[in-house]
């Protein structure tokens, strides 16, 4: 068999390892009171599924250095459960409506029990990555609570930028200012943390990370980047609300990019548009940037950039799986660039 | 068909996937395998992903300033910190000096959780890593997760206890032939059982501290009894 053409290997490994995972997340989820007003809300996003993809980016790079499944699965519970968290509370500060095809957490259960629930769940990935003691050690069990902590202030920093130029209306953003928010909010928990700390963990902390920071960032940023196309140009398999970026005013490549190109008029007129808080922000308003966007070709131009980022993503892959085996998991890794562009 | 209608196909310049895209992507300066690449006229990148040219090279470029810059950042933090988070590092850090570094370093952005890990931070200096019960919720029940090892401590005195076992080993029969301390004359420590995981049970080891025992740290490796072979260390330390 020749593992490094298999077509499939990114959904069938993404499917094991994203079951495994379940099962294992699935006993940090309490069946007790108050179920109605936290435990079920806890619950909700995880039960809705999702791709799985962070999760089985930490169990596949843990594996090409040769571990277990089991030594990595604490650590890709609490991905995930870090992930859902931030999910909800992203939710209530974008205003969003619609998560993985159903109503989003705060739009069914209000904004205070939706924050509360995203609390309880941050807290609650602390469990597995404190079990990390008993099966790898203290040392590595700290070392990658360090990571963690350093994700999430990434995490925190890239979403208030995003938050700050919606709020603040910053329209001054080029293309680098874009990849630096893009870095921070996504790469670290979608890509950059899972690779590190799956590497640290397979290595038992010998090997040198920094490679999988430039892997991670690259794949991180073709994945955004492609997750914004979506949001435009997807179909109502894409689980969003269409259009809910422009909604939100979200700095977007394809905006920035739009904005660009603009006339002074169209400047001023989508300066406006973007002033106005969400809920003022009419269909027509959001139909004129969809127009403006495609007008100068800010789809394609992202589009290409995207393919453009996957591109260095494998070739970052290349350098620094050279002297690993060949492997399902090498062979996942090197294919995700394609998968994350490909995806629809 | 005759043998003057046959087309004949240029042999290809290469016969295999073009795996190094260091000179389209990285740098000359920062990329050690450059020096080495030979490009091959008119060979292109990989199908999937547009030609590196124009304002897409640009486009890379700008990706590789915003991450270098990152990382570099990131490197002047740690070494702000004393620490290098960059650089492989051995496993020798105390687990107490891990801690407070990662205490200090998140203070400013989550007090949720620094209230939880301090309180690890308490437990470990005062009880040791491997407190008994700690799988157990208020009620005194066993959590949903069954961790690795269960330490059953019979003292009269305070002790800390560090065991790091390799994984997979919870059903192997193991064994230390003692825990030595560093200071002569001190008798080793030497009550100390295993018990592997059976039926679903936990793996457990008891340690007996028998009275008159000296203070200090005693530590020692843990074995597999068939074959010898190493599976971990252990250390106690008496107050």
């Amino acid at each position: 068999m020749n593992i490094n053409g298999a077509p499939n290997v990114v959904s069938s490994l993404m499917h094991e390892y994203g079951e495994a995972t379940h099962t294992a997340l699935n006993r940090y989820l309490p069946r007790k009171e108050p179920g109605r007003f936290l435990y079920d809300l806890v619950a909700d996003y995880p039960r809705r599924g999702g791709k799985m993809m962070r999760p089985s980016l930490c169990i596949a790079a843990a594996r090409i250095f040769g571990a277990q499944i089991e030594d990595a699965l604490e650590t890709a519970v609490a991905i995930e459960l870090l992930h859902n968290a931030l999910l909800i509370h992203d939710d209530i500060e974008d205003g969003s409506e619609k998560r993985r095809g159903e109503p989003t957490l705060h739009m069914l259960h209000g904004v205070p029990l939706a924050i509360n629930a995203g609390d309880a769940l941050t807290l609650m990935a602390l469990e597995p990555l404190l079990h990390n003691r008993y099966t790898l050690g203290e040392q590595l069990a700290l070392r990658i609570i360090e990571e963690t902590q350093r994700m999430a202030r990434a995490c925190a920093e890239g979403q208030a930028m995003e938050l700050g130029w919606c709020r603040y209306n910053v329209l001054d953003i080029g293309d680098a200012d874009y990849l630096d928010m893009v870095l921070k909010k996504t790469c670290w928990l979608a890509t950059i943390y899972p690779l590190r700390v799956g590497a640290l963990i397979g290595s038992r902390g010998s090997v040198d990370l920094e490679p999988f920071v430039r892997f991670g960032f690259f794949l991180g940023a073709a994945f955004q980047i492609q997750d914004d196309l979506l949001n435009l140009v997807a179909d109502e398999r894409y689980g969003k609300e269409l259009n809910g970026d422009l909604c939100e005013g979200k700095r977007t490549l394809m905006l920035i990019d739009a904005f660009r190109r603009s006339t002074d008029e169209e400047r001023d007129c989508a300066t406006r548009i973007l002033a106005l808080p969400r809920e003022r922000r009419t269909t027509e308003d959001v139909c004129w940037l969809r127009t403006l966007i495609h007008k100068y070709e800010s789809v394609e131009y992202a589009r290409r950039i995207a393919n453009e980022l996957a591109g260095a993503a494998l070739h970052e892959f290349s350098l620094l799986s050279a002297e690993l085996r060949d492997s399902r998991e090498k062979a996942f890794l090197e294919r995700m660039p394609s998968w994350v562009i490909e995806r629809q | 068909m005759s043998e003057r209608e046959r087309l004949h196909r240029q042999d290809a310049s290469r016969t295999g996937p073009r795996r190094d895209f260091s000179f389209v992507y990285r740098r000359p300066a920062e990329n050690p395998k450059s020096e080495e690449h030979t490009a091959v006229e008119g060979e292109q990148p990989r199908a999937n992903f547009s030609s590196p040219t124009g304002s897409a090279r640009e486009s890379v470029e700008l990706a590789y300033q915003v991450i270098q810059k990152h990382i570099d950042a990131g490197r002047r933090a740690a070494e702000d910190l004393g620490e290098n988070l960059y650089k492989p590092r051995s496993a020798s850090d105390s687990f107490q000096q891990v801690l407070e570094k990662t205490l200090s370093f998140q203070a400013e952005i989550l007090p949720v959780w620094l209230e939880v890990i301090g309180a690890l931070s308490k437990g470990s200096s005062a009880a040791g890593a491997f407190t008994p019960g700690t799988a157990a919720d208020q009620n005194g029940n066993p959590t949903a997760y069954a961790p690795t090892w269960t330490v059953e401590v019979i003292s009269a005195r305070p002790l800390e206890v560090s065991l790091d076992i390799r994984p997979h080993s919870q059903t192997l029969a193991l064994a230390t032939p003692g825990l030595q301390s560093i200071d002569n004359g001190t008798l080793a420590l030497t009550a100390i059982d295993f018990f592997p995981q059976h039926n679903g049970s936990r793996p457990k080891v008891r340690i007996s501290i028998p009275e008159g025992q000296a203070s200090g740290t005693f530590s020692g490796v843990v074995v597999n009894r068939e074959g010898g072979e190493v599976r971990g260390t252990m250390s106690v330390r008496i107050k």
